[in-house]
């Protein structure tokens, strides 16, 4: 759905891009991750014809970018940096101009997308307030609701969640899975681990213009053949298991998968057992591994003091 | 595409723009091999030559701005466009332009009704009776012809041809042999078909840029219609008569000066109706002699008192303006007050001042 | 896009708020002409003001003649100037691109509809100037059907109608430069009111000098050099000379400024 060559851009001296070959494919729920300033905003607005590319290809829905433009983006729904409308109009009012500026959505159906989006999002009882009067919560649902008007096959959301309240961002969630259930993919760019994490399928991380990972999340969280210990007899077990374990805060990483085995052996000697399972990576591991090639942040015994707290 | 290329299509448009009708205005013309006798006879043939268009004129002669001569003032002394009609001598409209309205004369047979928009006034005057210039001689033909009047052969020279208001067009120059000249050269150009004079420059002594300079910038030689020139004063507005350039100055005529000539210059023209004024001179070297009713003649001289350039001596107030002089006789109780004015240098006028009023004065005249 | 650009125009509080701010002058002028029967000094004050005394019906010209030398650029600069940079500020442009927009078709929409803007409030300044004058000024017996026009000719009923509409046009027409400078600032950068400060500028800049001698050769290309020419349709025969150049002239100013928007907004990075 969105394959990049490349892509690079230069404001300037400044690199803000650099080489970013994205692949996102049918029916992904990509996360694309980054710090802030890290060049998330400036490839998706690349990706979408607003900044255009000091060099290298994109391609959306199979198209090249930005050159087929007017074909493409009538099936892409966008939310960039934040939602954006006329104040002085109802939401509603909004929409119906949106969707009548460009291509793609007949006017008969106007109304009734209008109707369906608003019911999508969680908009149709505010009735004809102006968007003025709106809160920022409801002020992103109306950019998703423009964002979905015409049923995208890719929607492209930056920040999708920002300045919602917890039960908002858990109703974009699910919100999100749906339309994903029905046939959308999904490019979603976040600075947030845990929503990505909980969400999506595919990541890439890009850290200071560079794509430093892309891969299937499931892959990134396959389990690392150790098994996870909790257990309030820590020593007793630490000893039990001699060299076979690290202890790692307050839980006993332990070689092996054989998490029923290990069950037994410990529960044989007497050590109580309180959680175990196999050891998985969080995301924010990975995500940090990748974003320091020094290894400078990573955690854990193979800490290296000298370089100390730069990261 | 890219940036640049758009930019630099956007330049090339504004270039474009730009140039066209600068190149249109500087294309050369085409010079003919007329020579300046051929050239002044052409132009003095075509007195009959029927025309319209629309003229600018620039003065830059500063005078002193009273109720009188306020209109003869503005109209040397600033920027003026007029729009013209001319089918003959007897029959010509010439409007003044200006940003919210306009001043019309409109000629038939021997007068001429003013039309001014602005105070809705129409104001009839018989020809003869006046002699203040009006805007009417602010037109290349008309003042053409008023400084080649007299104009001897040998004062001529050729100008290259240039290209006025789409025409092309000899010009010809004039040098003026009179010793008591003050206007050093005009600068004329006339149409090489026709030979109707569509751009004259008149050149005082000492300065370098054209003082006065009227110019055609869109002509046509045909004969206007005749409803363009004919004039029906509108309902409301206000109809009054008029006389030598206002009501006071038709009032009362204190004095006459008559003489066959003056400080060297002879007599134009036959007396005047009611010995209003007498003129001399040759060609562009022209000097006028009026004499002034107390009303007029006290604000001038105020007006002149306070005027910058001013120079006050015994034989009055002398105020320069370009290639003009004027002179006003000092205030002499029960007397008259004589203003002379004129193309000519202050010697000269000096001379006539003191033929005309001054202290050793000999008699009317007998002055040569 | 450009039905709904209109839609946008006519929806804003704000363009009715202008429209009525324009229209107030006049009104007030009015007003004062019709208390104290004092007209304006002749050479003086805007064109036609002093005539309306006698004769209402040229009040819609007066009224234009009110307007046009600051309040209709200073509004013409300020909706042009919102146009692109409004969007902007606001957030909206890019969720116009992105509808997807074309961003030539885009300047294209917003241009007309700052002319619609523009005939809009010709249309409404003239004919409040129309009932003002009908109602409040004119002391001239209603039999008389005649205008006198400004060479003193007497215009009918048909050509005033006729005249009044083309000065509208030409007044209309006038506005063009104006709106594509601001149009061009507008692209230029994100606060609409640094694009309307801008044109602005040009115009004073234009504006003084042509009350400049020295800047002669200039005067050809300032783009208020020939707004009064208005006037010259109320001349008898019409003086077409300024309205031909100027109409000319605004149209090089569109050309211009709007090839120079199309060049910077199609190329340029939406950052806002």
């Amino acid at each position: 759905m969105i394959r990049t060559q490349g892509l690079t851009k230069r404001y300037g001296s400044v690199l803000a891009v650099d080489e970013v070959d994205l692949d996102v494919r049918e029916g992904d729920i990509y996360g694309f991750l980054g710090a802030n300033g890290s060049g998330k905003t400036t490839t998706v607005r690349m990706l979408l014809g607003l900044v255009l590319a000091t060099s290298g290809d994109i391609e959306l829905i199979g198209q090249p970018m930005p050159r087929a433009a007017a074909e493409v983006l009538p099936q892409v729904g966008a939310l960039v940096e934040g939602p954006a409308a006329y104040g002085h109009l109802s939401g509603r009012a909004n929409l119906a101009l949106i969707d009548a500026a460009g291509r793609g959505g007949t006017r008969a159906s106007r109304r009734r997308r209008i109707d369906t989006v608003l019911e999508q999002v969680g908009l149709d009882q505010v009735g004809r307030r102006p968007v003025r009067a709106y809160s920022m919560g409801m002020r992103q649902r109306l950019g998703l609701a423009a964002a979905l008007l015409r049923t995208p096959r890719l929607l492209v959301l930056d920040e999708p969640t920002n300045g919602l309240d917890p039960q908002g961002i858990r109703e974009m969630r699910d919100l999100l899975v749906e339309l994903h259930r029905r046939g959308s993919t999904i490019f979603l760019s976040s600075h947030l681990l845990a929503e990505v994490e909980q969400l999506c399928t595919r990541v890439g991380v890009l850290d200071r213009g560079r794509l430093v990972l892309q891969d299937e999340l499931a892959d990134l969280r396959a389990p690392t053949g150790r098994t996870v210990v909790l257990t309030p007899d820590v020593d007793a077990a630490h000893a039990l298991l001699d060299g076979r374990s690290v202890l790692h805060g307050d839980r006993l990483l332990v070689r092996g998968t054989d998490a029923a085995a290990l069950n037994a052996e410990l529960v044989r000697a007497g050590v109580r057992v309180a959680e175990l399972g196999p050891e998985r990576r969080s995301l924010e591991d990975v995500v940090l591994a990748v974003t320091d090639p020094d290894g400078v942040a990573h955690r854990g015994p193979s800490r290296v003091p000298a370089r100390g707290e730069a990261a | 595409m890219t940036a640049v290329r758009r930019w630099c299509l956007v330049a090339v448009g504004v270039l474009l723009l730009v140039a066209t009708p600068l190149a249109v205005n500087a294309w050369p013309a085409g010079d003919t091999e007329i020579t300046a006798r051929q050239l002044l006879d052409k132009v003095q043939a075509a007195d009959d030559v029927a025309y319209s268009g629309y003229v600018e004129a620039v003065g830059g002669l500063s005078l002193p701005t009273t109720d009188e001569f306020g209109a003869v003032a503005d109209l040397f002394g600033g920027a003026s466009r007029l729009r013209v009609w001319w089918r003959s001598d007897e029959s010509w409209r010439v409007d003044r332009l200006a940003a919210s309205g306009e001043t019309d004369l409109f000629h038939a047979g021997d007068a001429t009704t003013t039309w001014d928009y602005e105070r809705l006034t129409t104001t009839a005057t018989l020809d003869a009776l006046v002699f203040l210039p009006r805007t009417v001689e602010l037109l290349p033909p008309r003042l053409a012809r008023l400084v080649l009047t007299g104009v001897r052969p040998e004062e001529v020279s050729r100008l290259p041809a240039a290209r006025i208001a789409g025409r092309t067009a000899p010009g010809l120059r004039l040098t003026p042999s009179a010793p008591q000249a003050s206007i050093t050269r005009v600068d004329l150009w006339a149409d090489a078909e026709s030979g109707l004079p569509l751009r004259v420059q008149v050149y005082g002594n000492g300065q370098g840029a054209a003082p006065v300079e009227t110019s055609f910038v869109q002509v046509t030689l045909d004969q206007p219609a005749a409803d363009v020139v004919a004039f029906e004063p509108p309902p409301g507005s206000q109809p009054r008569f008029g006389g030598v350039g206002s009501d006071s100055l038709l009032g009362h005529i204190p004095a006459a000066f008559e003489s066959r000539a003056l400080a060297g210059l002879p007599r134009v023209g036959g007396a005047s109706p009611a010995h209003l004024f007498s003129r001399y001179g040759r060609g562009v070297t022209q000097l006028l002699v009026l004499a002034l009713d107390y009303d007029v003649s006290e604000p001038l001289r105020d007006q002149l008192a306070s005027a910058a350039g001013v120079v006050v001596d015994d034989l009055g107030s002398a105020l320069a303006a370009g290639p003009l002089h004027l002179r006003l006789s000092p205030h002499r109780h029960y007397e008259p007050s004589w203003l002379l004015v004129g193309t000519v240098d202050d010697k000269t006028l000096r001379r006539a001042a003191r033929t005309v009023y001054g202290a050793d004065a000999a008699p009317a005249g007998m002055a040569s | 896009m450009i039905l709904v650009e209109l839609r946008k125009l006519v929806r804003r509080p704000r363009t009715w708020v202008t429209i009525g701010l324009l229209d107030a002058l006049p009104t007030l002028v009015a007003i004062l002409l019709a208390i104290t029967d004092l007209g304006p000094r002749a050479g003086t004050g805007p064109p036609f003001l002093s005539a309306v005394l006698s004769d209402g019906t040229l009040f819609p010209l007066a009224a234009l003649g009110i307007v046009l030398p600051l309040f209709l650029p200073v509004a013409v600069a300020v909706v042009a100037g919102e146009a692109v940079a409004g969007e902007a500020q606001g957030g909206t442009l890019r969720y116009l691109l992105v509808r997807p927009v074309g961003r030539t078709r885009l300047l294209m929409a917003k241009l007309v509809s700052v002319i619609a803007f523009v005939v809009l409030t010709v249309v409404v300044v003239a004919a409040t100037g129309y009932v003002t004058g009908a109602l409040l000024l004119g002391d001239q017996p209603l039999q008389t059907t005649l205008t006198t026009s400004v060479s003193g000719s007497a215009l009918s009923a048909t050509e005033v109608w006729q005249r009044t509409g083309l000065a509208m046009g030409y007044v209309m027409i006038s506005m063009l430069g104006v709106a594509a400078v601001a149009l061009f600032f507008s692209t230029l950068t994100d606060t609409p009111l640094s694009a309307a400060l801008g044109a602005l500028a040009l115009l004073i800049a234009s504006t003084l000098l042509l009350t400049l001698d020295a800047a002669d050769a200039l005067a050809p290309y300032l783009p208020t050099r020939y707004w009064l020419a208005f006037i010259d349709l109320f001349r008898d025969p019409i003086l077409w000379r300024d309205v031909v150049r100027g109409a000319l002239q605004q149209g090089a100013y569109v050309l211009v400024f709007l090839g120079a928007a199309w060049a910077n907004f199609t190329t340029k990075d939406i950052t806002s």
